[in-house]
C-alpha cells in the first residue's frame, strides 16, 4: 500500500459519512461474497435441470466458476483484512460471518460488541428488509467502544437473484480525533466569542464614558489607559491567531533579533505581576550563565512562549502555591527555561493532548474541583510552536496534585536552518517528590518512561491532527 | 445614596460598571468573584455585616469560583435579596434553555450581554427594574430615580 493506513484515519477531509463511499464501493462484491458464504454455509438448492445435456454442461461451467469464484473470495479476504476499516459481516442471527483484523483491533472481542451500542445497531437493522439492490445502508453512528470513538455503519446484505436478507456488514472506523476536534471547534468559538467581547465590553464602554464628558474637559487618563491595554489584548489574540494559522500552513517564521533571555523572562514576570499576587501565589526567579543567555531570536514570540508557560503556571496553581521560574540550565547546547509550578498537575488523559490546538484540559484541584479558566486553550501549543520555530523543544513533567514543570530549550547558537530531528530526551518524565530528587533534575533522566513514550508518540501524531492540515496535503 | 452591587472578575469591567453606578448616584459594593462575595454573603446571613446592602446586582456569569448565577441563587435565599433586581451579564452566548434555567430557577431578573448596551439604554433598563421591583413590594412609591442619562458628565470624577 501507498499510503500508511493512519493517514486516511487522521484526515479530518474525511468524516463518518465517508463510509458510506467505502461500504457502496464494497457493496457489490459484499453482496457476492455473502452469497458466496453462505452458500457454503448452507446446501444451496439446486434448480433441477432435465436435460442431460444441460447439466452436463452447467456441471463444467460450474467447476470453472467456483474456481474463479474461490480465487475472487480469498482476493476479497485479503482486501478485508488489510482495510483500515473494521468490517463485521454477520448472518440473521447475529453470528459472525466475517470479522476482518482492523474489527478485531477495534473491539477485542465480540463480547465487546454485544455489550456496546454495535449490537443494538445490530438488533435494530433487524427491522430493516433490503429493498432493491444488493445492500441497504442504515445511518451512520458514532458509538463509544472501549475508550474510543467508533464511527459505525450498519448495512442489510441481500441475495441479488432470490432477494433473501443475508445478513449484515457492519463498518467500523476509529473517529477518536474527530471526535476530540469536533469537540475543539465547538469549545472554541465559545471561548473566542467570550474572550473577544470582554475587552470590547471595556473599550465600548469606556469610550462612551469619555464620549459623554463635556469636550472642554481632558479625558480620564485611566480610561484611556484602559482602553488602549483592552485593544492591546484584542490585537495580541489576533496576531496569536494568525500565527496558529501559519503554524498549521507550516510557514511560521520568527525574526532574528539579539535577545537575552534573562531580561525578557524578567520583563514577562514583571508585566504578570498583578495576576500572580492576585492569584495569591509565590513566584521565584533563577538565573544561571546569565552572561551566556544572548542568542538570536524573535523578541515578541518568546515573550508570548514564556508568558503563556507562566500563565499556565498561574491558572492551574491554587492560591498559596508556588512558581519556580529558572533561566540559564545549559543542557547539550541548548540553553533551558524551566517553570514549575505547585499546582494540580495534568492527569494522564489530558497529557497526550495538551499542546494540541486548542485544546483545554479538565483540569481539577486535588479536592474535585473543576478548574475552568479563561482562555483559548491556544497557549501551550504557540509556545511549542515558537521553540520549535527557534529550532528549540518544549518538554513537560508533571505529576497528578503536585505539578508541573514546562522546560523550553532554545538553541544557543541557531543553526541556519532548525534541525529535524529532535535530540534524543523524554518529551515527559514525571515529577519525582522533592524529598527523593529535586523536580529540576528529574527532568535530567535519560531513561524516559512509559508515560514519557506516549507523550512523545503524540508529538508525531500530533501533526496530522485534524485541525491542522498535513504539510504533504496542502 | 442606594448601594447597587457589582461583581466581575475583569478589572477594567468592574472599574467601568462601579464609575456607572457612582456617576447614576449610587455608591457601589464590589466583589472580584464568587469567593468573595460568598464570605460576604456569609457574613450577612450570620448577622456580622454591618455596613449597607445593595438595592440592585448586576453579576458576571463566568468567573473563577461560584457563578453569577449561584451568587444569584444565593442571595434569593436571604430575606434581604428576595426583591431587589439581580441582573447578569455574560459574554458567552447563552442558548435559550440556559437562559431559562437562570432565569426560572436562579431568581434572576434579566440577562445582559457584553459589551453592555449603551449608556442611557443601559441605564433606562437598570431604572425600570428596580422602580418595578419597588412596585411590586410596597404600595408606597417612592418617586423613580429623575436623573438623566447625561448625569454621567457631572458624575464623580475617579
Amino acid at each position: 500500500m501507498s499510503t500508511p493506513p493512519n493517514a486516511t484515519s487522521n484526515d479530518p477531509a474525511r468524516p463518518v459519512a465517508d463510509m458510506v463511499q467505502s461500504v457502496d464501493a464494497l457493496g457489490t462484491n459484499t453482496g457476492r461474497l455473502f452469497g458466496r458464504l453462505y452458500g457454503t454455509l448452507r446446501r444451496r438448492k439446486r434448480e433441477r435441470e432435465s436435460a442431460l445435456q444441460q447439466m452436463v454442461w452447467r456441471a463444467n461451467q460450474l467447476e470453472r466458476l467456483t474456481a474463479s469464484q474461490a480465487t475472487s473470495i480469498a482476493q476479497l479476504t485479503g482486501v478485508l483484512a488489510m482495510i483500515s476499516e473494521g468490517v463485521i459481516m454477520q448472518d440473521n442471527e447475529g453470528r459472525v460471518v466475517l470479522m476482518n483484523k482492523a474489527a478485531h483491533e477495534l473491539l477485542g472481542s465480540m463480547r465487546t460488541f454485544w455489550d456496546s451500542d454495535l449490537g443494538r445497531m445490530f438488533l435494530d437493522s433487524r427491522h430493516l428488509v433490503p429493498a432493491e439492490g444488493e445492500i441497504t445502508l442504515g445511518e451512520p453512528q458514532r458509538v463509544e467502544v472501549n475508550n474510543r470513538v467508533i464511527g459505525a455503519q450498519i448495512a442489510v446484505v441481500r441475495d441479488e437473484t432470490s432477494g433473501e436478507r443475508l445478513g449484515t456488514v457492519l463498518m467500523l472506523r476509529d473517529v477518536t480525533r474527530d471526535a476530540i476536534s469536533d469537540r475543539l471547534k465547538d469549545q472554541f468559538v465559545t471561548h473566542m466569542s467570550h474572550e473577544l467581547r470582554t475587552p470590547l465590553t471595556a473599550i465600548k464602554g469606556m469610550a462612551e464614558v469619555l464620549l459623554a464628558m463635556p469636550e472642554d474637559r481632558p479625558p480620564n487618563r485611566k480610561f484611556l489607559e484602559a482602553i488602549s491595554r483592552n485593544a492591546a489584548i484584542l490585537d495580541r489574540m489576533i496576531v496569536e491567531l494568525l500565527d496558529i494559522s501559519e503554524i498549521g500552513a507550516g510557514s511560521f517564521a520568527v525574526r532574528e533579533q539579539e535577545v537575552n533571555l534573562p531580561t525578557l523572562v524578567l520583563k514577562v514576570i514583571l508585566g504578570l505581576r498583578s495576576r500572580i499576587e492576585k492569584a495569591d501565589l509565590q513566584l521565584s526567579f533563577a538565573v544561571a550563565n546569565a552572561r551566556r543567555l544572548t542568542l538570536l531570536g524573535d523578541d515578541r514570540r518568546l515573550q508570548w512562549a514564556v508568558g503563556h508557560l507562566i500563565d499556565n503556571s498561574i491558572k492551574y496553581t491554587e492560591p498559596g502555591g508556588e512558581i519556580l521560574v529558572q533561566v540559564g540550565r545549559i543542557r547539550d547546547g541548548y540553553a533551558l527555561l524551566e517553570v514549575s509550578d505547585t499546582g494540580v498537575g495534568i492527569s494522564p488523559r489530558d497529557l497526550p493532548h495538551i499542546f494540541e490546538r486548542f485544546y483545554r484540559g479538565e483540569a481539577r484541584t486535588p479536592d474535585g474541583r473543576l478548574i475552568d479558566p479563561r482562555g483559548l486553550g491556544q497557549g501551550l501549543f504557540v509556545a511549542r510552536a515558537v521553540a520549535e520555530a527557534h529550532g528549540g523543544y518544549l518538554t513537560v513533567a508533571t505529576a497528578l496534585g503536585e505539578g508541573s514543570t514546562f522546560t523550553m530549550a532554545l538553541p544557543l547558537e541557531r543553526p541556519a536552518t532548525p534541525p529535524v530531528p529532535l535530540p534524543e530526551m523524554p518529551a515527559a518524565v514525571p515529577l519525582v517528590p522533592a524529598e527523593q530528587e529535586p523536580p529540576i533534575s528529574s527532568a535530567d533522566t535519560t531513561q524516559p518512561n512509559r508515560r514519557a513514550r506516549e507523550v512523545r508518540g503524540e508529538r508525531g501524531a500530533d501533526r496530522a491532527h485534524p485541525l491542522r492540515p498535513r504539510p504533504d496535503e496542502v | 445614596m442606594k448601594p447597587w452591587l457589582v461583581v466581575e472578575d475583569d478589572d477594567d469591567i468592574r472599574n467601568y460598571v462601579k464609575m456607572l453606578f457612582m456617576a447614576w448616584g449610587h455608591s457601589a459594593i464590589e466583589f472580584r468573584d464568587g469567593k468573595q462575595t460568598f464570605a460576604w454573603l456569609d457574613a450577612i446571613e450570620s448577622g456580622a455585616h454591618a455596613g449597607d446592602l445593595p438595592e440592585l446586582a448586576l453579576l458576571d456569569i463566568r468567573m473563577p469560583g461560584p457563578r453569577g448565577n449561584e451568587i444569584a441563587r444565593r442571595m434569593r435565599s436571604i430575606e434581604h435579596f428576595r426583591k431587589i433586581p439581580i441582573v447578569l451579564m455574560t459574554a458567552f452566548s447563552l442558548s435559550t434553555a440556559e437562559k431559562q434555567a437562570m432565569l426560572e430557577h436562579d431568581g434572576v431578573d434579566t440577562i445582559v450581554n457584553k459589551p453592555l448596551p449603551d449608556l442611557s439604554e443601559f441605564k433606562a433598563m437598570l431604572d425600570r427594574l428596580a422602580a418595578s421591583k419597588q412596585t411590586a413590594d410596597s404600595a408606597a412609591l417612592t418617586p423613580p430615580s429623575s436623573q438623566g442619562s447625561d448625569a454621567i458628565a457631572s458624575g464623580p470624577e475617579k
